[in-house]
């Protein structure tokens, strides 16, 4: 019952055209003529590989289906909000991995553990050609029929019009005028007859291409194509027939529609017989002409066929002839030039080869590092395109909802506690240096050893020998002010006596590089760099301790590439 | 679907090129149904038979319905059939049909609309125009049906109890109240015989039954043969009333027509309009008693259009040439001018028994009136329904039956 406060005013849906958005027998057409678009490249596939491909056009009728259903919801006006890219990604994510299902259950074979390896190492490897080509013709079959549902959703009876032809001021001049004018059913029943007739064509021609056979062409001799005589399988040829038969319902369709809304602008009263017998007139009609033509000689070996076929060759060879004609002029033209573009000109020299890098060539990655983060990120946006088709569809309502709630929660709490901890040891890492130089106070900054090749010779011996100044002070042995280095290293060769020999080299080149105005060599600082080193291990002992160990120095071989234990 | 024939004629080439049987098949598919639909658009028109009936005449204020039949008489179905038809212009707040079926073969599809008689005239009914194509887009065929029929609209006829209409025709049906037009076929009774009456109407039983002599008598009456003449000459009238003026000019001649049909009387009509569909200016008919006669009467009043004919002062001597002595003459006119009321007189005094009567509202009718009272000619100015009215009432308390000479004009003698 009314209340006197409800709304009176019309809800969307009445001026929704229901009668010809719903309905079962545009989508099945659709799905025909989506099956015979794959069907031509099929065949000739089939001819190239010889892969089990059954599973192809069943899989195709679903997709499409699916687009139909999609769009046709998505033609709906309260799913305007799931409108979008990501929508549609979501869908060819699902078909997408389904296909992938489908390949591996009918055709390749449910992969085993070293098909897993093979991909974590090589990621291409996933898409193998069956799958990508198989791909590529169900995207292709699930657009066209999307793009085909949507030129039928634009042949409806639209919103506005009806609104306009039930509006008090019809007929008035500013009423047409307010009413938003789409495009012309005859401009959406010319896209669409374009569409149609160019895929026709594209599967005509991928059919045809199977029958080709290709032989010859090896050992110098010639090239032979010609026709195979192999036929097309069945369901090949009643998928390329019904692409032609379920375009021209369609034609039929769309020839209804633009009647339908013409009639519905000028306000005819239109019989409901003329919409209930039009899909049997028109299937009768078809099928009238389809029988007949069966009846007919196919033409290969008739008169009319050998009289174009004589007509055709001979056209042929005209403008072959006219053709060489013209190539022999062109080529009488431009002989005269020819000594002036090719005098004086050297030889074009062969690019150099590249040579990789030894950091190139010895990678201390893992094999699989790559292909993991790859899956997981070809993981993460599939997922998230796959959530997004499901959510649009309204399937994660109920449990499967609240179960995806509780997890989504779930990551948070966990994706939280990780940044907490993460903030913290890298608040850790980044206070340690400061801490260090604190402590020490000699204004030395710690220079990591990959940055070492940065330094200047003079500056890398500063660095090490003023490092060893810094561990000796930390093990006790500060150096005074008002002691020079060489005054300095006794006090070292004291403490630490096994080190007597290095602490002297070091000081040495030290001293070379502090005080000499000429340039120190790069090998002085490499040099330097082992003496350094077993230097700084020395002083990891107390002093006094390295005086029983002299036997035991670790030798420089030992030590080469390692990082410096500071 | 401006590609399809490029479509074909590739289809063509790589099926002659490769010897391809299905490419064949797909050529003569295609072809097929481009030619079939053509075929097929061209002969339905052809073997669709349509009918129109409805009720031709009508009275204003009823309602015409027209039923149109459309006849297949092929064996092929009609996928869809647009049907057409307009109604006539001056009836174009009635229906027309505008329609679309689909007729099965041997079926027969009937449709129907109203035309509703709001309006006096005479209205072409058709032609129904049809639209078919084919189920592809690839072919349209129009026809125009060739029945055209016609609607006629009687004028408005407004019921008169009595008409101050005067006579010189004794011995008619008409009662009169002076007794000089006694009729001796109306016996009314017997009385006491009185000098100077005439033996014939001695009632011979009764004065053998009473003894004394006694005489019939008779009951007045007057023959009131009338022609109505119907000025409709376009000029006459005054231009911003026109239409609605000469409209009411013809109410009131159906009128009258009516009355003195129910009056028993001859009724003739004479006009200077134009008939619709003969397209003859300044008609006439002659005068005859009876219903018949009457719906002719109004069906001619319900063509008749207002034209630039010949002024009724300059027809009417010419047109009353054949009329009988004592015929009455009622001259429906917008305006009394001079020359109108000269004709009447002539009229007049070729024996005959003219009246004006003016339909445009007039100023100064009180000039015209006494203008035609010097020439002898009763005028009445009735302008509209209520003046008609206000004249019946004034007739009926003064002179019930035909007067000879009550009116402004006084004795027609």
């Amino acid at each position: 019952m009314r209340t006197p406060i409800q709304s009176t005013r019309p809800d969307y849906r009445d001026f929704r055209d229901d009668a010809w958005v719903s309905g079962v027998f545009r989508p099945l057409l659709t799905a025909v003529l989506a099956i015979g678009l794959v069907a031509g490249p099929l065949s000739a596939y089939r001819v190239i590989a010889p892969w089990r491909l059954g599973y192809v056009l069943p899989l195709t009728f679903v997709a499409a289906l699916e687009g139909v259903y999609s769009t046709r919801q998505l033609g709906r006006p309260n799913w305007r909000d799931r409108r979008g890219l990501a929508f549609r990604v979501g869908e060819v994510v699902v078909l997408l991995g389904v296909l992938r299902l489908a390949t591996w259950l009918f055709s390749l074979g449910v992969p085993g553990p070293e098909t897993l390896r093979l991909w974590l190492v090589n990621p291409g490897a996933f898409f193998d050609a069956q799958f990508v080509i198989v791909g590529v013709l169900l995207i292709l079959a699930w657009g066209l029929a999307i793009g085909v549902t949507s030129d039928f959703l634009d042949l409806a009876l639209q919103a506005d019009e009806v609104a306009a032809h039930e509006s008090a001021a019809r007929g008035a001049a500013g009423s047409e005028l307010r009413a938003f004018l789409s495009p012309a059913r005859a401009d959406i029943v010319g896209r669409f007859a374009a569409r149609w007739i160019w895929g026709g064509m594209a599967v005509v021609f991928f059919a045809t291409l199977s029958q080709l056979s290709v032989t010859g062409g090896t050992a110098g001799g010639p090239l032979k194509v010609g026709l195979s005589r192999l036929g097309l399988s069945f369901e090949s040829l009643a998928a390329l027939i019904g692409y032609f038969l379920a375009g021209l319902l369609l034609m039929s369709q769309a020839r209804l529609a633009v009647l339908r809304g013409r009639w519905y602008n000028q306000g005819l009263a239109v019989a409901p017989t003329v919409l209930q017998r039009w899909h049997v007139n028109s299937a009768l009609a078809l099928l009238l002409v389809a029988g007949v033509a069966a009846l007919l000689p196919m033409a290969s070996t008739g008169w009319l066929s050998t009289a174009l076929y004589g007509l055709i060759g001979f056209l042929a060879r005209v403008v072959y002839g006219i053709l060489m004609a013209l190539m022999w002029l062109l080529a009488a033209i431009l002989f005269p030039l020819r000594f002036f573009t090719t005098r004086g000109q050297p030889e074009p020299m062969a690019p150099p080869m590249e040579i990789p890098s030894q950091a190139e060539a010895v990678s201390r990655l893992p094999a699989w590092l790559g292909g993991a983060v790859l899956w997981i990120v070809v993981a993460l946006i599939g997922g998230y395109f796959l959530l997004s088709y499901l959510r649009a569809h309204g399937l994660l309502q109920g449990r499967w909802g609240r179960w995806l709630t509780q997890l989504r929660d779930w990551w948070r709490a966990r994706w939280t506690r990780l940044t907490i901890a993460a903030g913290a040891i890298t608040s850790v890492i980044r206070n340690r240096p400061r801490r260090s130089r604190h402590q020490a106070g000699d204004g030395i900054v710690e220079v990591p050893r990959w940055r070492w090749g940065s330094l200047p010779p003079r500056e890398r011996i500063r660095y090490f020998y003023l490092r060893t100044v810094r561990r000796a002070a930390e093990r006790g042995l500060a150096r005074p002010p008002h002691k020079t280095p060489l005054e300095f290293a006794g006090d070292l060769e004291a403490s630490w006596p096994d080190a007597e020999e290095d602490v002297r080299e070091l000081t040495a080149a030290f001293l070379a590089a502090r005080y000499t105005p000429g340039d120190i060599p790069l090998a002085d600082a490499r040099a330097a760099q082992p003496v350094w080193r077993r230097i700084m291990r020395a002083l990891r002992e107390r002093p006094d301790a390295g005086r029983r160990q002299v036997d035991e120095r670790p030798r420089i071989d030992d030590h080469v590439g390692n990082p410096p234990t500071t | 679907m401006s590609d399809l024939p490029i479509l074909i004629l590739l289809f063509l080439v790589v099926a002659v090129l490769l010897r391809q049987d299905f490419v064949f098949y797909l050529v003569y598919v295609l072809t097929g149904t481009y030619l079939f639909s053509q075929w097929w658009t061209g002969r339905n028109l052809r073997h669709l038979r349509v009918h129109r009936r409805f009720t031709d005449h009508v009275f204003l204020g009823e309602t015409a319905d027209v039923e149109i039949e459309i006849e297949n008489t092929s064996w092929w179905p009609v996928p869809w059939l647009r049907c057409d038809e307009a109604p006539p212009g001056d009836l174009i707040t009635g229906g027309g049909v505008s329609a679309v079926v689909s007729v099965r073969p041997k079926e027969r599809v009937r449709l129907h609309y109203e035309l509703p008689g709001w309006r006096r005239g005479y209205y072409s009914v058709g032609p129904t125009r049809l639209a078919t194509g084919d189920l592809f887009g690839f072919a349209e065929a129009r026809a125009s049906g060739d029945q055209v029929d016609h609607l006629t609209v009687y004028p408005r006829v407004i019921p008169l109890a009595q008409a101050a209409l005067t006579s010189r025709s004794p011995q008619g049906t008409i009662k009169s109240t002076q007794h000089v037009f006694a009729d001796p076929t109306r016996p009314v009774g017997v009385r006491n015989y009185q000098p100077g009456d005439p033996l014939h109407s001695v009632d011979w039983k009764s004065s053998a039954r009473t003894g004394r002599l006694q005489v019939k008598k008779y009951e007045p009456a007057v023959s009131l043969g009338s022609v109505i003449f119907l000025n409709l000459h376009a000029p006459t009238y005054s231009r911003p009333i026109r239409h609605n003026a000469s409209e009411w000019a013809i109410v009131l001649a159906a009128s009258l027509a009516n009355y003195l049909v129910d009056q028993r009387q001859a009724v003739g009509l004479a006009c200077n309009g134009i008939d619709a569909p003969t397209e003859t200016a300044c008609w006439y008919i002659a005068p005859r008693p009876g219903r018949t006669h009457l719906m002719k009467l109004l069906e001619w009043l319900a063509r008749v259009q207002l034209a630039e004919t010949t002024p009724l002062a300059d027809w009417l001597p010419t047109a009353v040439q054949d009329l009988p002595w004592g015929t009455t003459v009622v001259a429906i006119t917008p305006t009394g001018d001079e020359a109108t009321c000269r004709a009447l007189h002539h009229l007049l005094r070729s024996g005959l028994n003219p009246a004006l009567v003016v339909v445009e509202p007039h100023a100064q009718f009180g000039v015209v009136q006494e203008r035609a009272r010097r020439l002898g000619v009763p005028a009445h100015l009735i302008p509209d329904e209520h003046a008609l009215a206000r004249w019946r009432a004034t007739q009926i308390g003064a002179s019930i039956v035909a007067w000879p000479g009550v009116s402004a004009g006084g004795s027609p003698a």
